[in-house]
């Protein structure tokens, strides 16, 4: 009864995992009766079984976990076993009655995905079951590569993503400075992240960008990633770089998976499953040596690689105290950012500043390039000819030996300068392009002052003047306006010539009315009268006499009280011209009427004029 | 027109009479002012001959502070100060007074010697395309530049007010045009050479120069009394400085004298 039942689960756990493939299921089931075992505690029964149990890597194989007349609250968690990746999928129930007695059967399936070939054992594992602990005995796997007969020639051959550390040296030297590689193989996928590479008793740089190329591996094509990074070894003896670590995702081909009808919407999906795992390499172990202890030169610095020197100075043409700059520049391969200089000897005459460095590397991890030092000094005497020799030492890795770099003295001409307690009053200036040797004395002159403490344009007055030819401008401009206005508009010229001759007018009729002179006084009168209404009518003022009020002006609107009073005025120079002589008092009585007629005409506007005089 | 001619002439003489009349006061009262500040010139002048420099600088700052300065008293003063030791005090005079009369030989001669001294000044290849420009102040430039916009607005109004002279004015006007733009070339040229780098002079006997600006920091180098060097930050007190080998530290704000552009004065000491 009991084999039966485990028939009928385990068909259904194929079916439902491998599909319905006439005939498989069978050979498929028998081999899980191959590889189950039973073991009876009381009520519950618990056994476990693993189809299929040879796979290639990538295929899947189903765990199953299968416990009669009870079963545990939760799937367990199994535990990890490196190179497998083990994942619960689901369970499985099931009721049997035989001759009237009914049994339940629950099936936990797992699904275990080998990422590289080897044989592989489930160990056994625990379950508490009701309140019972059972326990699972051991399952083999065994997991060939992806293709018969393909065992791989490098190691990882086959597997679906591999990581591995690379180093073109690994016996170096302390201080020594060479890349190191974490490459990462991955037969379909991408990393998820940067590896990780603990390391001990190594200095290591910082990781470049990776590269990416693609690599054949025993029979298969691997997309390999390339991280580099500059290590150092900090110490003597055996180091260990690694194990690396990485997070990548794989693409698996979800072979022998039925399809599901919403899975029919989406092909690839249900072709290719995306699973993240965590692949590790071997360690790489380094050997470093120290450096030598014998012929290690004086200025020796701990400088390690393959350097070039080249020293200049500036300028070499000084007087005592100038300062020179003295530019070594090295270049090379090794550690830069730690090279220094020796401790400068043979400069006692001269005043050293502390250099200033720069590095400029020409490789992205810093391998190589070239370290400026700009060295400031000073000369102290006069009589000095040649900055003193430079050299550098540095240990040679590929010779295995101390090697010194020298640069000869470089000439130079110092010469001597005045001290300011020496200085003497000098008579009179200097000349400006002269070398100045000697202090120019005070002046006995107080001078002009300063134009400004601060730029004349903060000033406000200094602003506000540079407003006046704007002003003037303007005013020329409108002044020219005005004159252009007045030779287009010749009725205008004429009042206003008009305007200026009674003005000028009435100022000699006060005069001539002051001192008697009479003639002179309604000579003028009458010429105030005629330019004022030539003016007006824009009529010759000539030609202007009393019967104009009645021609011109009457028809065009003057009030009858103007005319009335002009007419008057006009006969009061008549009389006056052929009657008696007026007083004074007489004349001075009249001026304030015809100003008051003047005034009135000034500003009458002439609304119909018929006819020109 | 020629009555208006007649008024125009006597408005410009009216104005002439004002102007003579300012000119007169002016006159009869500049010499009373200057008659005191000479007085004092002419005795901090005995001080510095007897070889009382402290004292003779005191009497020049006096005076410069009480609003009188020249160039002939930033000049005596930096002597005094250089006699007496105080190398970036008499450097500092020496550049107001430089400011004040660019052309001045005597100046030039102890600046250099200080140049010598002290070190360069931090300046670019920019600076010294500038150079040319320090021929005038900057003060000078601007009324060289500002005479030119009279000159060329005063002809414009002319041929307003004129037409006529338009063909005699226009020969004056395009050299006016000219010499305007030159002007104000050579002005801005002026302006980038004072405003495009802060100067500053070290006061103190020996400044050191830090990495960061707090007490603690560590010396990255030191300058002498005297240095000159490219002012580029200011954080609390403390100034941020580059030297002519542009080295960039900082500086404590009391070893440095600023000097500001185109401004003719300084925080005095004390």
């Amino acid at each position: 009864m009991r084999s039966i039942g485990l028939k009928r689960e385990s068909r259904m756990a194929n079916r439902r995992l491998f599909g319905s493939a006439p005939g498989l299921w069978l050979i498929r089931v028998l081999s899980v009766l191959c590889l189950s075992s039973v073991w009876t505690l009381g009520a519950a029964q618990f056994l476990t079984a693993l189809s299929p149990s040879t796979v290639t890597v990538g295929e899947e194989a189903t765990l199953s976990l299968v416990f009669e007349g009870g079963a545990p609250a939760s799937a367990p968690a199994l535990p990890e076993i490196p190179g497998l990746q083990v994942q619960y999928v689901g369970q499985q129930s099931q009721y049997n009655i035989v001759n009237g007695q009914a049994s339940s059967t629950v099936t936990l399936n797992y699904q275990v995905v080998p990422l590289k070939p080897g044989d592989y054992l489930i160990p056994a594992f625990s379950i508490d079951v009701e309140g019972k602990t059972l326990t699972s005995r051991p399952l083999q796997l065994k997991v060939v590569a992806g293709k018969a007969g393909d065992t791989g020639a490098q190691a990882g051959a086959g597997s679906l993503a591999f990581v591995r550390i690379m180093a073109p040296k690994t016996n170096l030297f302390v201080g020594e400075l060479t890349p190191v590689e974490i490459q990462l193989f991955i037969l379909a996928g991408k990393p998820l992240q940067y590896p990780e590479m603990p390391t001990e008793g190594i200095t290591v740089g910082k990781m470049s960008e990776p590269g990416q190329t693609r690599a054949q591996v025993g029979n298969q094509v691997y997309n390999v990633f390339v991280f580099r990074q500059p290590m150092t070894p900090a110490r003597a003896g055996q180091l260990t770089i690694g194990p690396a670590r990485c997070n990548v995702e794989v693409q698996l081909a979800q072979r022998n998976r039925r399809r599901s009808f919403p899975s029919m919407f989406n092909l690839l999906d249900d072709l290719v499953e995306r699973r993240q795992v965590t692949i590790q390499s071997e360690p790489l172990v380094v050997t470093a040596s120290p450096l030598p202890t014998h012929n290690v030169p004086a200025d020796f610095t701990g400088a390690v690689g393959t350097f070039g020197m080249q020293v200049s100075a500036s300028p070499t043409n000084v007087s005592v105290g100038d300062p020179i700059t003295v530019r070594i520049r090295i270049d090379g391969r090794g550690n830069l950012d730690t090279l220094s200089l020796p401790a400068p000897q043979g400069w006692d005459h001269f005043k050293l500043y502390p250099p200033s460095s720069k590095v400029e590397t020409t490789d992205p991890l810093g391998l190589e390039g070239i370290k400026t030092f700009d060295q400031v000094v000073t000369p102290q005497l006069a009589d000095l000819k040649e900055l003193p020799a430079i050299s550098f030492s540095f240990f040679d890795p590929n010779k295995r030996q101390y090697r010194t770099l020298r640069q000869a003295p470089l000439p130079i001409v110092v010469s001597p300068a005045t001290p300011v307690n020496l200085f003497t009053p000098a008579a009179g200036g200097a000349g400006a392009g002269a070398k100045p040797t000697e202090m120019a004395h005070i002046k006995s002159r107080l001078g002009n002052p300063v134009i400004a403490s601060v730029p004349l344009f903060m000033e406000g007055w200094f602003v506000g003047l540079q407003g006046i030819p704007i002003v003037i401008w303007l005013a020329a401009w409108i002044h020219r306006r005005s004159q252009e206005r007045l030779l287009r508009d010749p009725r205008l010229r004429h009042r206003r010539e008009a305007d200026r001759a009674v003005k000028q007018g009435l100022k000699h009729l006060h005069h001539y009315a002051a001192t008697g002179q009479s003639e002179a006084f309604f000579a003028v009168f009458f010429r105030v009268l005629q330019e004022q209404i030539g003016g007006c009518l824009n009529l010759p003022a000539s030609g202007i006499t009393e019967s104009v009020v009645e021609d011109y002006l009457a028809p065009a609107g003057l009030p009858e009280d103007l005319a009335d009073e002009l007419r008057a005025l006009f006969h009061f120079c008549d009389q006056a011209r052929y009657a008696a002589t007026p007083s004074n008092p007489e004349m001075e009585s009249w001026l304030p009427r015809l100003e008051t007629v003047l005034l009135r005409l000034k500003s009458f506007e002439p609304t119909n004029i018929s006819r020109p005089l | 027109m020629s009555h208006l001619s007649g008024n125009i002439l006597g408005q410009w003489r009216y104005l002439l009479r004002v102007l003579a009349l300012v000119f007169l006061l002016g006159g009869t009262a500049m010499p009373g002012l200057y008659a005191t500040v000479g007085s004092d010139f002419i005795k901090a002048n005995r001080l510095y001959e007897e070889g009382q420099y402290l004292e003779a600088a005191a009497l020049y700052q006096q005076l410069i502070q009480k609003g009188h300065p020249t160039p002939a008293l930033y000049f005596n003063l930096g002597n005094a100060y250089l006699k007496s030791g105080q190398i970036g005090w008499a450097r500092a005079c020496y550049w107001l007074a430089r400011e004040a009369a660019p052309r001045d030989p005597d100046i030039h001669m102890n600046w250099r010697l200080l140049e010598q001294q002290a070190g360069p000044e931090p300046v670019t290849w920019w600076h010294r395309f500038l150079r040319p420009s320090r021929w005038l102040s900057l003060n000078e430039w601007i009324l060289v530049a500002a005479a030119f916009v009279w000159i060329i607005l005063g002809l414009f109004a002319l041929i307003q007010w004129r037409p006529s002279a338009k063909p005699r004015c226009r020969r004056w006007l395009q050299l006016s045009l000219i010499g305007g733009v030159l002007a104000f070339l050579g002005l801005l040229m002026s302006l980038c050479d004072h405003y495009g780098i802060s100067r500053g002079v070290v006061v103190t006997e020996k400044a050191e120069i830090k990495r960061g600006p707090i007490e603690e920091s560590q010396v990255f180098y030191t300058l002498s009394n005297g240095a000159m060097v490219k002012v580029i930050d200011r954080q609390f007190d403390w100034w941020q400085v580059t030297d002519p080998n542009g080295r960039t530290g900082w500086l404590p704000e009391k070893q440095l004298v600023l000097l500001r552009p185109g401004r003719i004065s300084i925080p005095w000491p004390k």
